[in-house]
């Protein structure tokens, strides 16, 4: 949308005398004699601000571990400009390529502005209409539902992390005061992950991230925060600073990788057998941490006997592409650091064997002590400054309601599990299987479906038997702020608010900050918020059938803000109430910034489990063992990695970032692509059993002979979607704390042919 | 021709987005200016979606009919155009009636104000003035290439493509005439 300034400055703006008009025109009276318009005629020469802005408190509400804290500077209503908090050192006056594009965002003109039906899902021919329709023929269709299959379960929910205000699990909530429904539960994200942290320690608990600063030896693993964490390598620097070695272990070379003194590449998806052969050679070298393992863990005994009975350096080394002796160099220079720390990144757990890695990775972290120490620890996200009380989220359903007699529990990462004592429960349905579950599912079939914070058609696996899902859906509503292809795929779209045009609160998965988020500039067109769309229906519902729906009437966000705090939030961030928040983040007062730093682990038997009677109560091996990855079924394996210039499908389609991030691409080791006759530059198809995409090709060595990368993301400008090669072969843990198996995303494979 | 209400017609035509607004502001237009198409031949709902293809979404709108879009070197809505139209309004007594929730340089709310300079001229000169202004230094000067974009993309309309033709040449007509104006004086 960029263009050349124009040379004549006329164009530019409009440069009309703007004073001087009209002097003398309201005492004339002659304004009441003009019939309204749809401007409002007021006493002229209003008040205006010459340089003075008002300014608010926000936090960038993504899925990112840095959740940044923002000042937002308004005038006339208008978000002239954002920076980082200067308040919080996590931020520290900062933020990412794409924070910085939000006033971008928010007055996109690509922006949905009301709510409007598509008629014929798919043709594009779409009617504006009012909330009130809108809402009316949502409710219709609900009470339609609930009469003729005598429950709710035919309305499913699908929602996960677009919006991670506390206050936007009122959709949950908004699900709940309608009735029982279906819910699609778990997380495409890091389930698996947090399962392995679960069956070890207890709980996922990382580090404050500020200590990085502390650490002699960093090892970053299946992550790149160069492009996902920016604000964390600030830290990481400044200890490469100090004298602290930076190793990168990844399939891809990446950004991250560029700046580590170190990079190893590392087969995709055998990580753990790098780290058990790593493990090997610890115990071999007697480098283990005795008074750790033998005062503070379970099952030290068992683990350094299957070492020693089913690994070897060498074999690590054959199957990890690691060679013997740079396994045994890192697993020396690790162990002898003081201390050593490492951030396992949730690429590692995306495999048919990602838990058994990210245990395998712990396991590592525990035997060398470095668990419990400040720039120490295993980082893999944490979730202890989330006590929040999910007002919003817990409602009661309408009396007499009829769910499901089944013993299906919601669970979610962040929230506390739901057991109520009622006779009916919601009928939970996986996340990561939601095309095969719609498909499959009857008694009743998924009739209705809400969708909201997500964007299932960009992020969700096996686009084309997903496509063939939604044709069986009776209706579909998407709540979103851009066209997307889910949005293209659904019957009633409603506009929602940015992080800008609502209140709520933040918090993160990765550092310590709690920030609130002010409603700084009003609703744009007729968008309106999770909340206030979910109150707008309470309203609706009620009026056509009353007591149907119990979810509070409140359109005010700000409310619905305030009671999510408590006095166990204010205790830990050390805060009288939430307003002081208006002078900036607050950080949580920790005792250490070590997670474990007393050594006391939350598994059954108090200390670090290597051997795990809870894994295996999950269908696990109790030792973090090694497990084979997915067979490959075709030539190639597919990585589908976030991009730099978005979050999933938010920001890629904002044109600043399309100015960096013009086209998708394939990207083909040259030694690959010589034998496929492909040149740089070329059209290329890639095909598996899922489906192909036709994408331009980009010759690199940044990634193995036996890789192709393709950036997830959805091109506004393309037809594009890595989705079309993903499907949704589950990976092996995530049950047990998020409800759900996670998805083997980055085991997937793929020919390609020039096309 | 009551200048008026044709900017009247022209201004619900642009705001409210639906069949039955078309519809009406489309007779209106035609009875202003005369030889509208019949309207047994329109089909009202490809002209809906076809308006809404163009200016609405949500898709990506092909044509936004926002000021800055056309005027701003980065296409920066809410920028210096904005605001230099929203100075321009409340020197002349008008405003949103919710600052911020839209641009004040969409173009309904651009024909609104003409229509109301035009009204306000009839008893206060100075407006004429501040009418003339407006269409040579803002609406002549972004219309245009406003109109050619919107008219590549509906190549099925009756309605809306000849809106957008009629719409065009009013406003160069009136820059015509406020030019000429000038010179005469």
């Amino acid at each position: 949308m960029k263009k050349e300034l124009k040379k004549n400055a006329n164009t530019a703006v409009c440069p009309f005398s703007r004073r001087g008009f009209l002097k003398g025109m309201v005492a004339t009276g002659v304004l009441a004699s003009i019939p309204a318009g749809i401007l409002r005629a007021n006493a002229w020469e209003r008040i205006h601000y010459e340089g003075k802005y008002d300014i608010f408190r926000n936090a960038c509400p993504r899925n990112c571990y840095d959740t940044c804290s923002i000042k937002s500077y308004v005038r006339n209503g208008v978000l002239d400009f954002i920076e980082g908090a200067q308040e919080s050192t996590f931020t520290d006056g900062a933020l990412c390529v794409k924070g910085y594009a939000y006033p971008r965002r928010v007055y996109s003109p690509d922006r949905i502005k009301y709510p409007m039906k598509q008629v014929g899902r798919g043709t594009g021919n779409w009617k504006r209409i009012s909330w009130d329709e809108a809402l009316t023929e949502i409710s219709e269709k609900i009470l339609e539902i609930k009469k003729k299959d005598g429950s709710l379960l035919g309305m499913a929910l699908d929602k996960y992390s677009g919006n991670f205000g506390i206050t936007h699990y009122g959709v949950e909530g908004m699900m709940s005061s309608l009735g029982y429904t279906s819910r699609f539960v778990g997380t495409p994200c890091w389930p698996a992950g947090i399962d392995a942290q679960n069956f070890d320690m207890g709980n996922m608990w990382c580090n404050d991230p500020e200590d990085f600063v502390k650490a002699k030896y960093i090892i970053v693993w299946g992550g790149n925060p160069a492009w996902n964490s920016v604000h964390t390598m600030k830290f990481i620097y400044e200890a490469q600073e100090r004298g602290a070695k930076l190793v990168v272990i990844d399939p891809l070379l990446t950004q991250t990788a560029a700046k580590a003194d170190l990079y190893v590449r590392v087969k995709t998806s055998q990580d753990g057998v790098l780290a058990l052969g790593m493990a090997r050679h610890i115990v071999d070298k007697k480098l283990y941490n005795k008074e750790f393992v033998e005062k503070y863990s379970k099952g030290f005994v068992d683990f350094v006997s299957y070492l020693k009975e089913k690994v070897s350096v060498e074999w690590a080394a054959e199957q990890s592409g690691v060679p013997a002796e740079l396994i045994r160099q890192l697993a020396e220079e690790y162990a002898k650091a003081e201390p050593g720390t490492i951030w396992a990144g949730y690429g590692l757990q995306r495999h048919m064997n990602g838990g058994a890695n990210v245990r395998a990775i712990d396991a590592l972290a525990a035997m060398t002590g470095n668990i419990g120490k400040e720039g120490g620890g295993v980082r893999y996200g944490h979730l202890q400054t989330w006590g929040f009380n999910y007002n919003a989220m817990v409602q009661k359903q309408p009396e007499g309601s009829v769910g499901y007699l089944g013993k299906d529990k919601i669970k979610s990462e962040f929230t506390e599990e739901q057991e109520g004592k009622a006779k009916y429960s919601d009928r939970t349905i996986n996340i990561n299987k939601i095309a095969e579950s719609i498909l499959n599912i009857d008694e009743p079939p998924i009739r209705l479906l809400w969708v909201a914070c997500k964007n299932p058609f960009g992020q969700d696996f096996d686009r084309p038997k997903l496509l063939k899902a939604f044709k069986k859906l009776e209706m579909v509503v998407v709540v979103d702020q851009f066209f997307n292809e889910t949005v293209q795929n659904a019957d009633i779209v409603l506009p929602s608010t940015t992080l800008f045009e609502e209140y709520t609160v933040n918090v993160s998965y990765w550092h310590y900050w709690l920030s609130i988020n002010e409603k700084a500039i009003p609703e744009q067109y007729e968008a309106r918020s999770d909340l206030q769309i979910a109150a707008m229906l309470s309203t609706k519902m009620n009026e056509l059938e009353s007591g149907s729906c119990t979810f509070p009437q409140i359109m005010d966000t700000k409310v619905w803000m305030e009671k999510e705090f408590n006095e166990g939030i204010y205790k830990y961030f050390g805060i009288k109430s939430w307003q002081d928040l208006r002078s900036g983040p607050k950080k949580a007062k920790l005792a250490s910034s070590a997670s474990w730093h007393e050594k006391k682990f939350a598994t059954p038997s108090g200390k670090y489990e290597f051997s795990s009677d809870l894994a295996a109560d999950y269908g696990h091996t109790k030792l973090p063992e090694y497990k084979v990855r997915r067979k490959a079924y075709d030539k190639f394996r597919v990585l589908t990695p976030h991009t730099q210039f978005g979050l999933h499908s938010q920001f890629v389609n904002i044109d600043y970032m399309e100015d960096f991030n013009k086209e998708p691409f394939v990207y083909i080791n040259p030694l690959a692509a010589k034998v496929k006759n492909i040149a740089d530059g070329d059209m290329v198809k890639v095909f598996n059993k899922v489906g192909n995409v036709t994408v331009k090709a980009k010759l690199t060595d940044n990634v193995a002979e036996d890789v192709i990368l393709m950036y997830e993301a959805w091109f506004r400008k393309a037809d594009f979607n890595v989705q079309n090669l993903v499907d949704d072969e589950s990976s092996d843990m995530g049950s047990y704390k998020t409800g759900a198996p996670g998805v083997a995303i980055h085991d997937q494979f793929a020919d390609i042919v020039k096309a | 021709m009551d200048k008026p209400k044709l900017l009247e017609a022209f201004r619900d035509f642009f705001h409210y987005g639906r069949k039955e607004q078309l519809r009406e502001a489309y007779t209106t237009i035609g009875a202003v200016c005369g030889a509208a198409s019949s309207s047994e031949e329109i089909d009202w709902d490809l002209e809906e979606f076809t308006f809404n293809r163009l200016f609405t979404g949500p898709m990506a709108p092909k044509a936004p009919a926002v000021a800055s879009v056309y005027l701003d070197p980065e296409g920066l809505i809410q920028g210096a155009v904005t605001a230099e139209i929203r100075t321009f309004y409340q020197s002349i007594g008008l405003s949103l009636y919710e600052m911020g929730s839209e641009p004040e340089d969409s173009l309904a709310y651009e024909l609104d104000a003409c229509r109301y300079l035009l009204l306000l001229a009839r008893k206060v000169p100075e407006a004429a003035e501040a009418y003339a202004g407006f269409i040579d230094k803002h609406l002549a000067i972004w219309v245009p290439e406003f109109t050619a974009r919107a008219r590549e993309h509906c190549p099925d309309s009756l309605v809306v493509k000849d809106v957008l033709v009629r719409l065009s040449e009013w406003v160069e007509n009136e820059a015509g005439t406020t030019t000429q104006h000038k010179e005469t004086v």
